[in-house]
């Protein structure tokens, strides 16, 4: 009951955003990370059978996705980053919708709907308009969507973007409690996302996979280490042109920095213990995740 | 699925709005349909459904087979009014008073106007005053006369074929012709094409979403990813697409039309249909006519329809394929058609003539086909038939492979 990918490559024009990309997915949660551009949506839109590979393939149960078509779908659940719904749809409507067409036959549909508008705290405003919804109601329809078929594979693209910390810790419970006994595969750039709820970690930069295990493997195999140190002002400058900074605290006594280095940077400064977050700026830079700026 | 695409459209506000356009136009089209106006013997004029019925009744004295004894007791009939002390008084209402006895056989008078006429093209609403009775057997042979006439002048382009075939057409035509009051048919055959024309505007300004909008909701990648999306979804956008055009042309067309010929009378449909087209070459009745300009209308508003679904789901966007009809209906219009023969020809045959087929039934747009000559009304029919039947698999085709950036 595996995904695998194999040497899979999406070119547009002279880019390329997926770059012979191979890995396998099996059961639990598999977090996404790379900054904005990495091939994260095209990625995601390959396993949904959006956009076809120009090279390589994506194989379930051994058989290629693209080859099962309908049966294939018929085990995916898929939250695109840009969440699209019908506005002028209730949200009981809109599931009710996507139920038909998901092949849920109308009972099946009508229960299993009850029950997500209480799992996802949308069952006093079913008869609301999508249009509405406030921005983490509409996410929240959104996995309710995604899960109404029960999927074996569930696809969820920055599905906490633009929420508040408060809908996002509710949002990333919710996949935790609905990521059972299924390949949920959660893109993201925010690092706190699959720290907490990811099974195994996939690095993702310029639409290759440049690193993949658990959280723990990942930062045993950090290629560098963490160190804080405060520093008079005027001298913390250098550093942060120097270095890779994590962290700039202001105190009274200076300026300290959070300052990923193979070697102290300056003899006081302490070791600390490496996070997702310092592995991400490793890998990635500090521009990583610019756009939002969210860790 | 149907269900759920028809309430996309619906929900919307752009919906609701189409479907108060499409009632305004329906009321006020019929409103002037039934605007029918009937002189009483005091010269006062009165218009409306109550007029009709007394036009009717009037006109009813003079239905039947009009031979050369009816054409002589028309002419007559109309050379004693027209020479009348009161048609011929300055008085307003005396005038009036004199039409009230023409307005009996006024539908023979025009034809009388068109048969005497100088000139094949020319139409002078006088002509019949200066007929007289002798002059009633050159009636019908007039009529191929005049096109003989016209079709040796020197700016007709008609090849020999051609020729030959319009006046195989005028003489197969069945004669005496059978004369009936015909008004409820007659604005049928005038206001039709605006309810026609309409509604497949407003039919199609609704189905350029069906595709477009699910890609402007960004709402196109949960769509594909699901089990039926590009199977029994994308074909329950194509029934809801035909359904819909289905529904907003029959529904204001029949209403329509159910209220102007109800209103009106429906008598004469046995009738060529040459006594409201004269000129028109093709030996069908009044009712086959107006067969032909409903199921013509419905046939052209499911071509529009479907090219601007076409559209919306090839490149994603309701404004481009919102124009498509737009473009159709009014650039024909704006060329002109002299310019060049093939450009009269292509012209003669794009989908908007469907629209309007009373104004067809008048042209002399001819297709030679090997050594076949037809019109253009038969050709129209086969070719949108034709194109309506291919565009419905290639619509589903393209919108179920669709790729998403």
């Amino acid at each position: 009951m595996a995904l695998i990918l194999d040497g899979l490559t999406k070119t547009f024009q002279t880019t390329t955003a997926v770059d012979r990309l191979s890995c396998t997915l099996d059961t639990g949660v598999y977090g996404l990370l790379g900054v904005n551009g990495a091939g994260k949506t095209t990625l995601m839109r390959m396993l949904c059978t959006l956009l076809t590979p120009t090279a390589g393939q994506v194989t379930w149960q051994g058989k290629d996705i693209f080859t099962l078509g309908a049966d294939y779908r018929a085990l995916l659940g898929y939250l695109p980053q840009d969440f699209g719904f019908y506005p002028d749809f209730t949200v009981q409507d809109y599931l009710r919708y996507i139920a038909c067409l998901k092949g849920l036959r109308p009972a099946a549909a009508k229960e299993r709907i009850e029950t997500l508008l209480v799992q996802v705290g949308l069952d006093q405003v079913r008869r609301q308009k999508m249009k509405k919804l406030s921005g983490g109601m509409r996410r929240r329809a959104g996995i309710a969507q995604a899960v109404l078929n029960d999927p074996e594979i569930l696809i969820l693209d920055e599905p906490t973007a633009g929420l508040d910390p408060k809908e996002r810790i509710r949002f990333r419970n919710l996949i935790s409690e609905l990521a059972q006994d299924r390949l949920v595969l959660l893109s993201t750039h925010i690092v706190s996302d699959v720290e907490y709820i990811a099974r195994e970690i996939l690095l993702m930069k310029g639409g290759r996979l440049v690193r993949q295990g658990t959280a723990q493997d990942l930062l045993a195999a950090a290629p560098t280490k963490v160190w804080t140190c405060t520093l008079p002002r005027d001298r913390a400058d250098a550093f942060l042109r120097r270095y890779p900074v994590a962290n700039v605290k202001t105190l009274p006594q200076g300026t300290q920095l959070r300052i990923l280095a193979q070697q102290p940077p300056v003899p006081e400064a302490a070791e600390e213990t490496m996070t997702l977050e310092d592995l991400f700026l490793c890998y990635f830079g500090e521009t990583g995740g610019d756009d939002h700026g969210e860790v | 699925m149907v269900k759920y695409e028809l309430q996309k459209l619906f929900s919307r506000p752009l919906g609701k709005g189409a479907m108060a356009a499409l009632a305004a136009v329906l009321l006020v089209t019929t409103f002037f349909a039934c605007g029918v106006r009937w002189t009483d013997q005091a010269g006062q004029n009165h218009t409306g459904p109550a007029a009709a019925r007394q036009l009717r009744q009037q006109q009813k004295a003079w239905a039947g087979v009009l031979d050369e004894t009816m054409l002589r007791r028309a002419i007559q009939a109309n050379w004693d009014v027209s020479h009348s002390a009161d048609a011929q008084s300055q008085d307003i209402t005396r005038q009036n008073m004199a039409y009230h006895q023409s307005q009996a056989f006024g539908a023979i008078r025009d034809l009388l106007n068109q048969a005497y006429s100088s000139d094949f093209q020319s139409y002078d609403y006088y002509t019949a005053d200066t007929v007289t009775p002798d002059q009633a057997p050159d009636f019908y042979t007039n009529r191929l006369k005049l096109l003989q006439q016209w079709m040796g002048e020197e700016e007709t382009t008609f090849t020999p074929a051609e020729e030959a075939y319009l006046t195989e057409q005028y003489q197969a035509a069945e004669t005496p012709f059978l004369v009936d009051y015909v008004t409820g048919w007659q604005q049928f055959y005038d206001y039709s094409p605006t309810v026609i024309m309409l509604s497949a505007l407003i039919a199609s300004f609704l189905v350029a979403g069906i595709f477009a909008q699910e890609s402007q909701w960004k709402a196109d990648a949960i769509f594909f990813s699901t089990r039926h999306g590009r199977g029994k979804g994308t074909a329950a956008k194509v029934k809801a697409g035909v359904l819909l055009l289905t529904g907003l042309y029959w529904v204001p067309f029949l209403v329509f039309a159910g209220l102007t010929l109800g209103l009106l009378g429906t008598d004469g449909a046995g009738c060529p249909v040459q006594v409201i087209a004269w000129k028109s070459f093709y030996n069908i009745t009044v009712g086959q006519g107006a067969l032909l300009i409903a199921l013509g209308g419905y046939l052209g508003t499911l071509v529009l329809g479907l090219l601007t679904m076409w559209m919306s789901a090839k490149t994603g966007s309701a404004m481009a394929s919102a124009v498509l009809p737009f473009a159709i209906i009014f650039v024909p219009a704006l060329l002109l058609r002299n310019t060049s023969a093939l450009l009269s020809d292509i012209l003669g045959l794009l989908p908007d003539k469907l629209l309007q087929l009373n104004r067809d039934f008048t042209y002399f747009d001819l297709y030679q086909l090997g050594d076949t000559v037809t019109g253009a009304v038969p050709l129209l029919f086969a070719l949108y038939l034709l194109l309506t039947v291919l565009l419905i698999p290639l619509l589903y085709r393209t919108y179920r492979r669709r790729q998403l950036k």
